[in-house]
């Protein structure tokens, strides 16, 4: 996707199963996050490296959203709509307005 | 048209809807996001439309996804409830076209804008509105795209029919 407010660089992944927040994490920690849901279920893998965040491993059929990835800026999301996943680059310093005129 | 062609011609018309979107799964995406597809099989449900009638357009579309689901393992899963309602909004988006009477290319670019509002209406009540919200513009833009390109198909295919009878 290259639709996004402006060339932000964001500082926080969240990742949500359905809209139930499952975990946020600093996009500048290289980790590896294997995304469970309630029952222990494994569905899909998620690498952040050098701020970039993918899937790499989904137990979906269509994997759209290891085919959507990496992303690195602020907006940008990975989903996967067969595991009900969806991935967001958010940023801390935003809730702010996006600028004052004087 | 006698029975028996007309029931053949709506099978085939269900069978190329069904391949035409098996297709489109397996081709590599050229859009900036591979969940959007070019919805080839809205071609052959078109063509149900102006062949027939409303009713055997709207069997086309509900049928041809609970085949594919059936086919490929996503029956009763949330990504068919997403494809059911985006074919039941673009039947209701066709009916209206239909009933308003404008031209294939208006019709087309309705049911496509349809399918996507109706996949989109789910995914937004399950996901959250924020993942749709982000959509939303390409959604606009492929849908009027996307839209023409199967509508001069279908007018193409429709055409060719004519001039053969």
């Amino acid at each position: 996707m290259v639709f996004y407010k402006g060339d932000l660089t964001s500082d926080k992944v969240t990742i949500s199963i359905g809209r139930i927040l499952y975990r946020e994490v600093p996009v500048d920690q290289d980790q590896i996050i294997e995304v469970a849901n309630d029952d222990g279920t494994h569905l899909l893998t998620v690498l952040i490296q050098n701020g970039s965040v993918e899937v790499v491993e989904s137990t979906c059929k269509d994997h759209i959203c290891m085919d959507s990835g990496p992303i690195k800026h602020e907006g940008q999301t990975l989903v996967c709509l067969p595991n009900q996943v969806v991935i967001t680059l958010v940023s801390t310093d935003l809730k702010g307005p996006d600028g004052i005129l004087r | 048209m006698n029975k028996t062609q007309r029931l053949t011609t709506i099978a085939s018309l269900l069978a190329l809807s069904i391949l035409f979107g098996w297709i489109e799964t397996i081709l590599p995406s050229f859009l900036p996001n591979p969940a959007f597809k070019i919805g080839l099989s809205q071609i052959p449900i078109l063509l149900a439309l102006y062949l027939y009638d409303l009713k055997v357009s709207a069997f086309v579309s509900i049928l041809k996804v609970i085949l594919t689901s059936l086919l490929f393992g996503s029956f009763m899963t949330f990504l068919f409830v997403v494809n059911l309602t985006g074919a039941l909004v673009s039947i209701l988006f066709l009916a209206i076209a239909k009933k308003a009477g404008v031209t294939i290319l208006l019709t087309s670019i309705s049911s496509s804008l349809g399918h996507n509002i109706g996949q989109f209406i789910v995914i937004a009540y399950v996901l959250g509105p924020s993942v749709a919200g982000f959509y939303i513009p390409f959604i606009l833009l492929f849908s009027l795209l996307f839209g023409t390109l199967t509508a001069g198909i279908a007018a193409l295919i429709l055409e060719k029919r004519k001039e053969r009878q």
